[in-house]
């Protein structure tokens, strides 16, 4: 397990690359929590496609989404260079399964462009914060805050706020 | 607000919140009956209560609402002006605006407008009496004066020259150091000594140093002193100024002040008095925590029985005598440890209830229906998580029992009832499970509307439909996607339906029932666990995962011989003491297997449901630490949440009721067994 501090300078942004099926992609640093190996994965029968199953770290229970599947690639063969990268978004701790992390690299702003209008390929361009372009080498930079989310949301959430807000324009009125 | 009066912030708050409560309850009993004299004299009480203390703390406007108040009460009670609908709303309305006050005072924020209410309450006694008692502004003057005065010790030391009305001849000299027993005392009705001996003490610091203190400090800030104290004050100035202002502190009734003449070798023992520590040695009763530390304190104790469960798995292997007894102890102590946890998260379901009162009585006022609210079991203790949200769901059910199940006053008298319509919501518990009744007398639900809405949401064919009974059709109304409310209103609608509260009870690990009789009203069970988070569970084994069941649906584990199961309608089967009950191959429901596999069977009962949930191997019961799942997978209905096993493993917990509904042929009717009156409502064990 390695930690991770985000020291970037302001010019540059810090990315983590990794690969899934050979390609290469990279997310901020400030979006990823820790890297681990992945041991023990319980799966979930039933889940969603892209939820590859749950860990336990250090007590807490994470979610694992399969980014292969998510990106539209077939799912991963565990590997001794297979990671788990950990993520911390909005929703909560989930972790997310890639082939091999190779580094974390500092790219200057400017080398950085805006994600194509139309999808790149087979990834759904939302999932896209921009491309890194360095050595002759073009990196999709995920952003992970949008792969790791579920467009709709579950229902009892719905329910719950749902029935906040009614109440609080009933009462006492 | 002075720095110095906001460490009694809490206590103000703590105390004006409850005593609002009070006068809330009490403002519901003169509504029922207007004629109760105690409880119009107790509501002046606590009116007047509530304006001292929030005078004291400078909350000019807090004050003045309830001296309004106070001055609207004295009518009822002088019976200038009657217990009308009206007026009550203006009391009503004056309690919220309280409430809301303290609530701002709380967070720092300053006083709301309140001279909407101040002009309500001035022309409702207009109306009652001719000479309308102007709303006296009392103390709000004086207060201001205090306030703009705060002492400034330095400027103090020069301006004190001026002449008192207790001059002393040698206090004239200008920086002679002198002693003055001052003697302060307070008004026997004062409701708040110890705030307002800290304000007269504070000016008294202010001006000079205080050798000596009767009682002593700490019996005066702990409120333990008969109303009167004497402080000795080494002081330079003139003290006339001070007196004054001490005289101007509320409920100051006498405030003297002599010099004494003999100094010096008292100072010394006096010394030692005043250095004794000025933190507060209050005796701590309770305190408040944080939620989330106790869930973090939560989360290492599951941690714990977890290394615990390890440390017994190792002890089994090693067999060494010392080793065992250290992990029994430890057993013991963890146990122990997680019981007080759990009881400390524990809330008495009354914060929930002591809502409803007034939200009922809103509400009828709002529909024009009249509505008794009956509450019971309001000591019954539930998890906090698990209050929090319960509050939410039964005020959704109230307002459904309100909405659409209480008929107006005149169409209740044309069908015979009385024009009063009742609710009651009544908690209970039962064993380590609390059973939640909301029950109307109102007009029940409407089941040819269920049938067609049902048709016109397409949940179920025109057939299905014909062949349930109505008990069935009656708990379509908890379906997913169901909602009968024609037209929204602003009471319920809204698309929450019981659809809704439905799945937010089995959301809390709960279930839910509906029993309607046409004409005769609706009644909801709910049971709940006390607890979300730690429960006992069977561990079992299917191909190479292992799950979790909890033991509550369970009634009975058996091995099953091939033999044994027989298949009836394409559904297999197995006879259990006597009756047919469906098998749900736990393996091919979750669809890690194709084939029928597996030698235990784990039976179990949600209502009148029973299923033989079947399984390769049962690994024995354990108590397991319920951790949520992520949003993502709390939508799979056959699993309510996951645990970490001793291994370290993750383990997910199976949720039987999910698995029953999803499992195909998982219903099964008894009509034989089943007594018309034996409704078991909301499921759970049936085989009491």
């Amino acid at each position: 397990m390695e930690e991770i501090t985000a020291t970037a300078r302001e010019d540059e942004v810090q990315l983590v690359v990794f690969t899934i099926s050979n390609e290469e992609f990279a997310a901020e640093i400030n979006q990823v929590k820790e890297i681990i190996t992945p041991a023990n994965i319980t799966e979930v029968p039933s889940a969603p496609s892209f939820v590859y199953g749950v860990i336990n770290l250090r007590g807490k229970l994470i979610t694992i989404v399969d980014l292969h599947k998510r990106l539209g690639y077939e799912s991963p063969q565990l590997t001794g260079s297979t990671k788990i990268i950990v993520s911390d978004v909005k929703e909560g701790v989930l972790g997310m399964m890639v082939d091999n992390v190779l580094e974390v690299k500092r790219i200057p702003e400017k080398q950085i462009e805006p994600p194509p209008p139309m999808s790149a390929g087979r990834i759904d361009s939302e999932y896209i914060q921009g491309i890194a372009k360095t050595d002759d080498r073009l990196i999709v930079i995920l952003d992970l805050t949008k792969v790791l989310i579920d467009e709709d949301e579950g229902r009892i959430n719905q329910i719950q706020e749902g029935g906040v807000t009614s109440d609080d324009e009933n009462i006492g009125s | 607000m002075s720095t110095d009066l906001s460490k009694y912030l809490d206590m103000y708050v703590t105390q004006t919140k409850e005593d609002i409560d009070k006068l809330a309850d009490k403002l519901l009993e003169i509504e029922s009956n207007p004629n109760d004299a105690d409880a119009i004299n107790e509501c002046f009480r606590l009116a007047h209560t509530v304006k001292g203390n929030a005078a004291t703390m400078m909350f000019e406007k807090t004050a003045q609402l309830a001296h309004a108040m106070e001055n609207l009460l004295d009518e009822l009670r002088s019976e200038r002006a009657e217990v009308n609908p009206a007026i009550m709303d203006i009391f009503f309305k004056c309690v919220d605006r309280l409430e809301m006050m303290v609530e701002d005072a709380r967070e720092k924020k300053s006083e709301p407008d309140i001279s909407d209410l101040l002009k309500m309450i001035t022309e409702e006694m207009g109306e009652t009496t001719e000479q309308s008692t102007p709303v006296p502004e009392e103390k709000e003057e004086e207060k201001k004066e205090s306030e703009d005065k705060k002492p400034k010790t330095k400027d103090r030391k020069k301006a004190a020259t001026e002449s008192g009305k207790k001059e002393d001849k040698k206090s004239e000299s200008k920086g002679e150091k002198k002693t003055v027993d001052f003697k302060i005392k307070l008004t026997p009705e004062c409701d708040m000594r110890a705030a307002r001996a800290f304000i007269a003490l504070r000016l008294l610091e202010e001006a000079g140093r205080i050798k000596e203190l009767t009682p002593r400090r700490e019996m005066i800030e702990n409120d333990k002193f008969g109303g009167t104290f004497n402080a000795l004050v080494e002081i330079e100035q003139d003290y006339a100024d001070l007196v004054k202002k001490i005289e101007q502190i509320k409920d100051v009734e006498q405030v003297s002040a002599d010099i004494l003449k003999e100094t010096a070798e008292k100072a010394c023992d006096a010394d030692a008095q005043v250095s004794i520590p000025r933190e507060r040695m209050r005796e701590i009763r309770s305190v408040r925590v944080k939620m989330d530390r106790l869930d973090d304190l939560l989360d290492s104790v599951g941690e714990l029985v977890i290394s615990k469960i390890r440390l017994a798995e190792i002890g089994k292997e090693i067999e060494s005598k010392q080793l065992t007894e250290s992990i029994l102890a430890l057993d013991r102590l963890a146990s122990e440890l997680q019981y007080n946890v759990l009881r400390i998260r524990m809330v008495p379901i009354d914060v929930v209830f002591s809502k409803f009162p007034r939200m009922v009585r809103d509400l009828s006022r709002q529909m024009g229906k009249e509505v008794e609210l009956v509450l019971e079991g309001h000591e019954i203790e539930l998890d906090r998580s698990v209050i929090d949200k319960l509050g939410d769901l039964l005020v959704h059910l109230l307002r459904n029992s309100m909405d659409h199940g209480i008929e107006s006053p005149e169409e209740r008298k044309k069908s015979g009832k009385t024009p009063i319509g009742k609710i009651r919501l009544a908690a209970s518990q039962e064993q380590n499970r609390v059973m939640i009744t909301v029950e109307d007398d109102g007009k029940g639900i409407d089941i040819l509307k269920v049938k067609s809405k049902a048709l016109e949401r397409g949940l179920h064919s025109e057939e299905e439909l014909d062949s349930m009974s109505d008990d069935e059709l009656t708990n379509i109304l908890g379906t997913p996607g169901f909602s009968t409310a024609d037209k929204v209103t602003a009471v319920s609608g809204r698309g929450v339906g019981l659809d809704a509260v439905k799945s937010g009870i089995e959301s809390l690990g709960g279930q839910m029932s509906i029993e309607s009789t046409t004409g005769r009203g609706v009644r909801i069970a709910i049971r709940l666990p006390l607890t979300l988070a730690i429960i006992l569970a069977m561990l079992v084994r299917v191909k190479d995962q292992i799950y979790a069941i909890p033991v509550d649906p369970i009634q009975e584990t058996i091995s099953i011989a091939p033999n044994d199961v027989k298949t009836l309608g394409g559904m297999k089967v197995i006879k259990f003491r006597g009756e047919i009950t469906p098998m749900i191959y736990l393996s091919r429901l979750l669809k890690t297997s194709e084939t029928h596999t597996g030698s235990q069977a784990i039976v179990v009962g949600i209502g009148q449901k029973k299923g033989a949930i079947v399984v390769d191997e049962l690994l024995g019961q354990q108590e397991i630490v319920v951790k949520p799942l992520d949003k993502h997978l709390r939508r799979i209905p056959f699993f309510g949440g996951a645990t970490i096993l001793g291994s370290g493993e993750v383990a997910l917990i199976v949720d039987v009721a999910g698995v029953m509904e999803h499992s195909r042929g998982g219903y099964v009717k008894v009509e034989n067994h089943r007594e018309p009156q034996d409704r078991v409502f909301g499921g759970g064990i049936s085989n009491e």
